[in-house]
């Protein structure tokens, strides 16, 4: 059954149309930050968007920044919202449910699907921003970094053996470092210049990756550590849909029209963002979808800062599970006339 | 068609099941979270152990809400954003010289690193690591003085040992059973009413403090602590770090009082408003405080681009109350703090005035510095 949900979003051109314009708005954004290098100022506009300048291997999670507030949640509602009722509205559910198939099961089956879709949405914007990002910024390396991902992810397939094809180092400031109270001034940093070393030997490359992009606190961050974070920040944007995708899947279950599940969808996260800037709801707002969705940034700081992402987790198991279930109490007794 | 057992008693069941998940999911939580303390101290001893935990060391996250509501002025909106919204803080604190405050937010942080040698400020936005000297005892309020362990010491150490403590309903923050303990101030010279403290009755370390001004009934400033460790923080995260292609500047001092203290202080009298100056820090000879206590008031010489910058900026703003002064005077005032301008007739002595003091104290200083300076 989940096979057959994933192929059928596979074969929508709809679902590939989505996920071009995800990952149109931070090429678009990239290509004119590269071309006039005007960054925001600092402290404002989207995270990460002054940082790129140095080194575009930060540019995913710009990218993210990016794509976040709007255009991901709009995405994940028009998919969600129009699974139960799509199917309603086009009149194929009942045949649908002619099969010997438990409703609850195809809920479950329909809420895999669009986690799959949120996923390829996700790695899909991180990949296209990596590569626009490197491509147009450059990067300390792009290659150690790309070969740091196995490391993270345990598959060590990929580190061993061939030299990277080091890209030029668009950065020109020193290896960054602990600066002691008195002394830091003299020098650059202690790091070896690895500048003139050429670009075959591994180990070089990445050390040359590692000067070039920070945290937030001004550590240093190694590729590894640069991979990992990304994937932690990329893992909790997923998590951070389902919030959303669970409402619009809800609301697909009540009404046969899609585009009132997803406009209702969209009405309940606006409503929550509004909600969570006013200082007058603080007694609610650690319940609103939207609460922590910013805090996939907190896996950028030094040491990595927890409370918010454990918080928001935690927040979007539960309107997993309470909009699920009453996803189920509507669907499995719902009278299916269309 | 219908699917199942359709019966009005399943749908019921079912949508049962919902309404009481979704009631455990809220509830359960914001029951836990609520739960009353029960610790128990006497409210004096409690006192005297918050005055003497400058020595507990602790790793944590806080947040500390302002409700003063003062509008953005150049050249001191780090003050009145300070004041006017919620601050969120990451805290780690070995000792008074051993410390660092991150303050974050939603597109990066900036963090202040105590060490024994000196301060060091890194601001990620700005790509640039301060490595600043000195900083005055006397000084514009900064994000790490919200911690609630810095501000329950700083505020009760300005209180009167006369003034009453009595004990409050403990509280639990971030997972300390804390005692609560208000002092009233008695002072009429200061415009506090009352602090509201709650600290760990084992260590003394404050984890939630609340400023209430005088007649004004809900806290004007709280902050509490939503995570805590007691213990000695890693050492790590107490270097101060640049980033890969950051700068590196220092600077003598990281506070606008600081840098105006620098200057010439004669144009400050001796007394004002019925308060006597301290002698100056070293370092700081234009820096004037007059008085200790909570009701203290502090007055700087400016020089007159900042007077004129200043001055401007609050009549834009249309918050400030025009001085009764024989010169020109504006203060921004909320209920809890006033920060004055005063300049005289013909421009050529200003200063900055500033204190937790009412109208009175104010005017009386500015009449005082218009008078005393001209001396």
């Amino acid at each position: 059954m989940i096979g057959v949900e994933l192929v059928k979003l596979a074969r929508r051109p709809r679902t590939w149309a989505t996920i071009g314009l995800l990952c149109l708005l931070p090429t678009v954004v990239a290509v004119f930050l590269a071309t006039t290098r005007i960054s925001p100022p600092p402290g404002q506009g989207a995270a990460f968007l002054s940082a790129v300048l140095q080194s575009g291997s930060l540019y995913p999670a710009a990218a993210l920044a990016l794509v976040l507030p709007i255009f991901l949640p709009v995405a994940v509602a028009v998919v969600a919202g129009d699974a139960v009722a799509g199917e309603s509205s086009q009149g194929t559910l009942r045949y649908l449910l002619v099969r010997p198939v438990r409703r609850t099961a195809l809920l479950g089956a329909k809420l895999v699907a669009i986690v799959v879709f949120v996923l390829g949405a996700v790695l899909s914007v991180a990949g296209t921003s990596y590569v626009v990002g490197v491509s147009l910024f450059g990067a300390g390396d792009p290659v150690a970094v790309v070969r740091a991902l196995p490391e993270v992810t345990g598959d060590d397939g990929g580190v061993a053996g061939t030299a990277p094809a080091g890209g030029p180092q668009s950065t020109s400031g020193p290896a960054g470092g602990q600066v002691g109270g008195s002394d830091a001034s003299s020098s650059g940093g202690g790091q070896p210049d690895a500048r003139d070393s050429s670009a075959v030997d591994p180990e070089a490359a990445r050390e040359r990756a590692q000067s070039s992009v920070s945290s937030l606190s001004g550590e240093a961050l190694s590729p590894a550590d640069l991979a990992a974070r990304l994937l932690g920040a990329m893992g909790y944007v997923v998590v951070s849909m389902l919030g959303v995708a669970a409402i619009a899947l809800f609301l697909s279950t009540v009404t046969t029209s899609s585009l009132g599940a997803t406009l209702g969808a969209l009405a309940a996260l606006i409503t929550s963002q509004v909600l969570v800037s006013l200082d007058a709801a603080s007694s609610v707002t650690p319940y609103l979808p939207t609460r922590y969705w910013l805090a996939w940034i907190d896996f950028f700081r030094d040491p990595i800062f927890l409370r918010d992402i454990t918080a928001g987790l935690w927040l979007q198991a539960g309107y997993v599970v309470v909009l699920m279930l009453a996803a189920w109490a509507n669907f499995t007794t719902k009278d299916v006339t269309s | 068609m219908t699917v199942g057992a359709g019966t009005t008693g399943g749908r019921a069941l079912r949508w049962a099941v919902v309404v009481l998940v979704g009631a455990l999911l809220v509830g359960v939580p914001a029951a836990i979270a609520a739960r009353p303390g029960s610790a128990q101290a006497d409210p004096d001893e409690l006192r005297d152990r918050i005055a003497a935990s400058a020595d507990v060391p602790w790793t944590g996250y806080a947040e500390a809400r302002a409700g003063l509501a003062l509008p953005r002025i150049p050249a001191l909106s780090d003050v009145t954003t300070l004041f006017s919204g919620v601050t969120r803080l990451r805290g780690w604190y070995a000792a008074p010289d051993r410390a660092r405050t991150d303050v974050l937010t939603p597109v990066g942080e900036r963090d202040r690193y105590t060490t024994p040698r000196g301060q060091a400020v890194w601001d990620y936005g700005a790509e640039l690591l301060t490595l600043v000297a000195a900083d005055p005892v006397v000084r514009l309020p900064r994000p790490d003085d919200l911690l609630p362990p810095a501000l329950a010491r700083r505020l009760l150490a300005g209180t009167a040992a006369s003034d009453p403590a009595t004990a409050l309903p403990s509280r639990r923050v971030a997972g300390v059973d804390a005692a609560g303990v208000r002092v009233t101030v008695a002072d009429p010279e200061t415009t506090v009413g009352a602090l509201d403290v709650w600290a760990d009755p084992a260590t003394g370390l404050p984890v939630a403090v609340e400023v209430r001004a005088r007649g004004v009934a809900d806290p004007l400033i709280s902050t509490a602590f939503g995570e805590l460790e007691q213990g000695p923080p890693d050492p790590a995260a107490l270097e101060p770090r640049r980033g890969p292609g950051a700068g590196v500047t220092r600077s003598p001092t990281s506070d606008l009082f600081g840098v105006l203290g620098r200057g010439d202080g004669a144009s400050l009298p001796d007394r004002i408003a019925g308060r006597d100056r301290e002698p100056p820090e070293e370092d700081f000879p234009a820096l004037g405080q007059y008085g200790t206590t909570l009701g203290q008031l502090v007055a700087v010489p400016l020089p007159a681009d900042l007077a004129a910058t200043l001055l401007g900026g609050i009549d834009r703003a249309g918050a400030g109350r025009t001085l009764p002064v024989e010169g020109q005077g504006a203060a921004l005032e909320t209920p809890l703090l006033t920060l004055a301008v005063v300049r005289s007739n013909d421009g050529g002595r200003a200063w900055v005035l500033a204190g937790l003091v009412p109208d009175a104290a104010i005017d009386a200083g500015a009449a005082d510095l218009l008078a005393g300076g001209a001396a």
